[in-house]
């Protein structure tokens, strides 16, 4: 493994023909030559530019979030009888806090947001996480730690992986720093490993997008195109991230008041993406940091502060990161739209001896823990419903209505809307 | 959590594991049995005598359940079921004894021309036409059946109970079976790309037990499936922390089977080895999402069929999160590098790491330094299962409401990865 080869971008130099070659001399040997993603040093890729250090501090804290007030009562778990207004239900989550004062740090406690801020990485950057643990401001009585696990970082050091039992947690009014060199492009997911099936169930889960160092390449990309992957087949115009979580409005109300949950039963109630409900989904990008007018969406959604609503030039190739850290299997789909899915668990599907296995569909898999990276190509103008198509993930509590999992691709003439910031 | 019985585990880990690296240290001497970690093959070649019967598992929060398995004389009780070690080619024989209270039988998804004392085995029905077994059975209370068969294609299978199968598999009644290729033990498939490190074999079975049904059945009362609701999550027959015992683990005897990954790193500049090979099963109902920490897996098959059949191009592919069906079987390759070798003197981590005061500690896998092979003290009052300074990851199902002991989180479907230092340990 390292951050020195070309992989998929030219099939003379790529890392698995290099490694391919390497042990067919050693075949005689019984070496296997599924070694797949890990290779030995190459030469450097002409023309590439070393990325920056990339500095992140997040915080892991409890607060309170907003399900669609449309949906049926579920009484007394939800609404949340001891939720302030204008939310109904306890999390745990992260914050981002990059750039805010110590004061300011401290100040974001009891202030969590569902899902986790969208992280993205270039691949071989240096990623240093800073994690301060604000402690739960509605449990004074609960101790517990946060960490930062990097759901499938390839190669990893138990001392960043974040899980408590295998090396530590941060506890409470403490910061650990939390470091990673990325080799390997594609959509990862990061989560709390504390106490996992509480604090994954109560909001502390989100992506991890790495893109590829072709992205950055001067040479071997001149036009300075985007890519999934180091493969020029997954080049795109415009990327979204679709995150799924389902929660379970019981479990979150036992945590608020103080009562303890069995988690090997999950029923979940409503069904996320990107940490929404349907017909939230449909509303912008709010900022937690932000103060909004009373009675307001971005009053309402500031904790859940990212929409899903996908936008694109007809014409334009979409880059769709799906992944989910929910407990069910999803089916995601866009009316109408077929998908090609190029890459799994961040992996080009794409095997040793270059065979594509990538494929088109119109119904993308989804399990817990999973992540997709699927291109579609945005049809004629106008309005697509994306949806999961395990329906029981399609309505708000099962109160008859649409409500979930649900959201739209918002197609407009070609060259309208300008292009994605990257 | 008891902490007795992980206190059990470790000191046994710790005893083990001096004898067992002299195998793990030289992998390619070949067939080396490991009774610690890995694959344990039934002995028998491919001729066995089983009983189907009642007994008792091991739960690590104390309770104990009632269930069913397959044993062979070697045993009283077991759970999961004999281990199946055979070869494509090589006719296989299983003389089922009946000691149960119901009629059962076994099937063999995946091989053909399975034959029941000697006659096709084919589903049997009542007068009406409507299924009542999906193989010929071996009567209630000491009949007797044997099924043969020859299976063909190298890969990953399981038998099971054809009789009554909701409940019978949900009772127990279900074991692997291991498909070698006929010219080479040491390769999944009859590819040699799909070779692995011969002491680095490994099956994680996951099924689940609804603690309720178990009792009702013991107790002879009427069973309301449609409030099935499993608590307890099994790989190889065991719910973790017991899933990293080693194989016949005293202190769990009716569950011989561990579950605990060990490699060492992959070295690119000289001294690789083959991958581990992950055979996983799944059991269960509803599929499962089974997640190895550490590094990315590459599925090599599915269902006993290679992804990269001859001609047909490699259709292998990476997985974090392996991915298996209800009743269906995946083959995997580990392996771990040490990519950035760091080192405390020569190649630092490049960011200040806290002291332990200011961490909670409740790692004792770990070595409280992030160096392989490198140990410092760890805080008063934490026992320390680390040997030599070795990185521990987990895996484990990650729909984690089965990564639990009835809903105990660090439990379930969970186990442990082990990488020793590239040198291994220092002999204890």
């Amino acid at each position: 493994m390292t951050d020195d080869t070309t992989s998929g971008i030219n099939p003379l130099l790529s890392r698995r023909n290099f490694l391919r070659a390497g042990v067919l001399g050693a075949a005689g040997a019984g070496v296997a030559l599924y070694a797949g993603r890990q290779a030995s040093k190459a030469v450097a890729a002409p023309g590439f530019v070393p990325t920056k250090t990339d500095e992140v501090r997040l915080v892991g804290t409890d607060g309170w979030v907003s399900m669609p007030d449309s949906a049926s009562p579920m009484d007394p778990y939800w609404p949340d009888s001891l939720a302030p207004s204008p939310y109904n239900m306890y999390v745990f989550g992260f914050r981002d806090v990059t750039g805010l004062s110590e004061a300011q740090i401290i100040a974001q406690r009891g202030l969590a947001q569902i899902s986790a801020p969208v992280l993205a990485f270039d691949e071989g950057s240096e990623v240093k996480i800073s994690l301060t643990n604000l402690g739960l401001s509605m449990r004074p009585d609960l101790v517990d730690g946060h960490t930062m696990h990097w759901h499938g970082f390839n190669n990893a050091l138990p001392i960043f992986d974040g899980v408590p039992e295998m090396s530590a947690s941060v506890p409470i009014g403490k910061t650990m720093v939390y470091y990673y060199r990325p080799h390997d492009a594609g959509t990862f997911m990061y989560h709390c490993h504390f106490e996992d099936v509480e604090h994954v169930q109560m909001g502390m889960t989100g992506l991890v997008f790495v893109r590829p160092k072709l992205n950055n390449d001067k040479v071997l990309n001149p036009n300075g195109y985007r890519y999934a992957y180091n493969d020029v087949s997954t080049r795109y115009d415009r990327e979204f991230p679709l995150f799924l979580s389902e929660n379970q409005p019981e479990s979150h109300w036992r945590d608020a008041h103080i009562q303890i949950t069995d988690w090997a039963s999950f029923n979940p109630g409503f069904s996320l993406f990107n940490g929404r409900a349907y017909p939230d989904t449909l509303q912008g990008d709010f900022n937690p940091l932000t103060t909004y007018p009373a009675g307001s969406q971005g009053e309402r959604l500031k904790y859940q502060p990212k929409g899903s609503v996908i936008t694109a030039n007809a014409g334009e190739t979409v880059l769709l990161r799906i992944a989910s850290l929910g407990y069910v299997r999803h089916t995601v789909t866009i009316d109408g739209v077929p998908m090609k899915v190029v890459g799994t668990d961040a992996s080009l599907l794409k095997g040793a001896d270059g065979t594509d296995s990538s494929y088109v569909t119109n119904s993308v898999d989804v399990g817990p823990g999973e992540s997709r990276d699927v291109l579609f190509t945005a049809p004629a103008a106008g309005t697509y419903k994306i949806y999961d198509r395990n329906f029981s993930n399609l309505s708000n509590q099962g109160d008859g209505g649409y409500g979930g999992m649900l959201t739209e691709l918002r197609v407009s003439p070609a060259n309208t809307l300008p292009a994605q910031a990257r | 959590m008891n902490l007795r019985r992980i206190l059990a585990g470790g000191l046994s880990l710790t005893v083990l594991t001096g004898a067992l690296f002299a195998a793990a240290a030289a992998p390619s001497s070949g067939a080396t049995a490991t009774p610690g970690e890995g694959i344990m093959c039934e002995p028998g070649n491919g001729n066995y005598v089983m009983t189907a019967t009642t007994g008792r598992m091991s739960l690590p929060d104390g309770n104990t359940i009632f269930t069913w398995g397959y044993h062979t004389p070697t045993h009283n009780f077991q759970n999961t079921a004999p281990v199946l070690c055979v070869t494509a080619g090589t006719p296989v024989r299983i003389a089922l004894t009946n000691s149960l209270r119901e009629d059962t039988s076994l099937v063999f998804p995946g091989m053909h021309d399975v034959k029941a004392d000697g006659v096709e085995s084919a589903p049997l029905s009542d007068v009406t036409g409507r299924v009542t077994s999906l193989a010929p059975v071996a009567a209630a209370n000491g009949g007797t059946v044997t099924y043969t068969f020859t299976p063909d294609k190298p890969g990953t299978y399981l038998y099971e109970s054809g009789t009554d199968v909701n409940k019978q598999v949900e009772m127990g009644l279900y074991g692997a079976i291991i498909v070698y290729p006929a010219t080479s033990r040491y390769q999944a498939y009859d590819d040699p790309r799909t070779a692995y490190e011969p002491t680095r074999e490994y099956l994680h079975m996951l099924s689940e037990v609804d603690p309720d049904i178990h009792a009702q059945i013991e107790q002879g009362k009427p069973v309301d499936w449609s409030k099935y609701s499993a608590k307890y999550f099994l790989l190889n027959g065991r719910s973790a922390p017991d899933t990293i015992s080693p194989n016949d683990a005293a202190w769990l005897p009716n569950q011989p089977y561990g579950s605990m990954t060990r490699v060492r790193p992959q070295d690119p500049n000289g001294g690789d080895t083959a991958p581990a090979l992950m055979r996983y099963i799944n059991v269960m109902s509803e599929d499962a999402a089974f997640h190895p920490h550490g590094n990315t897996e590459r599925v090599i098959g599915e269902d006993g069929a290679p992804l990269d059949k001859v001609g047909s191009g490699d259709k292998s592919y990476g997985s974090f999160l392996v991915d298996i069906g209800p009743n269906r079987t995946v083959d995997a390759l580990f392996e771990w590098f040490d990519v950035e070798k760091y080192d405390p003197v020569s190649n630092p981590i490049p960011v200040p790491l806290s002291p332990f005061q200011d961490l909670i500690v409740k790692g004792t896998w770990y070595a409280m330094s992030p160096y392989l092979g490198q140990q410092q003290s760890l805080p008063a009052g934490v026992s320390q299962f680390n040997q030599c300074g070795e990185y521990y990851h987990m895996a484990h199902n990650h729909n984690l409401s089965k990564a639990t002991n009835y809903g105990a989180t660090f439990g379930g479907q969970m186990t442990l990865i082990r990488i020793d230092p590239l040198n291994g340990c220092p002999a204890q």
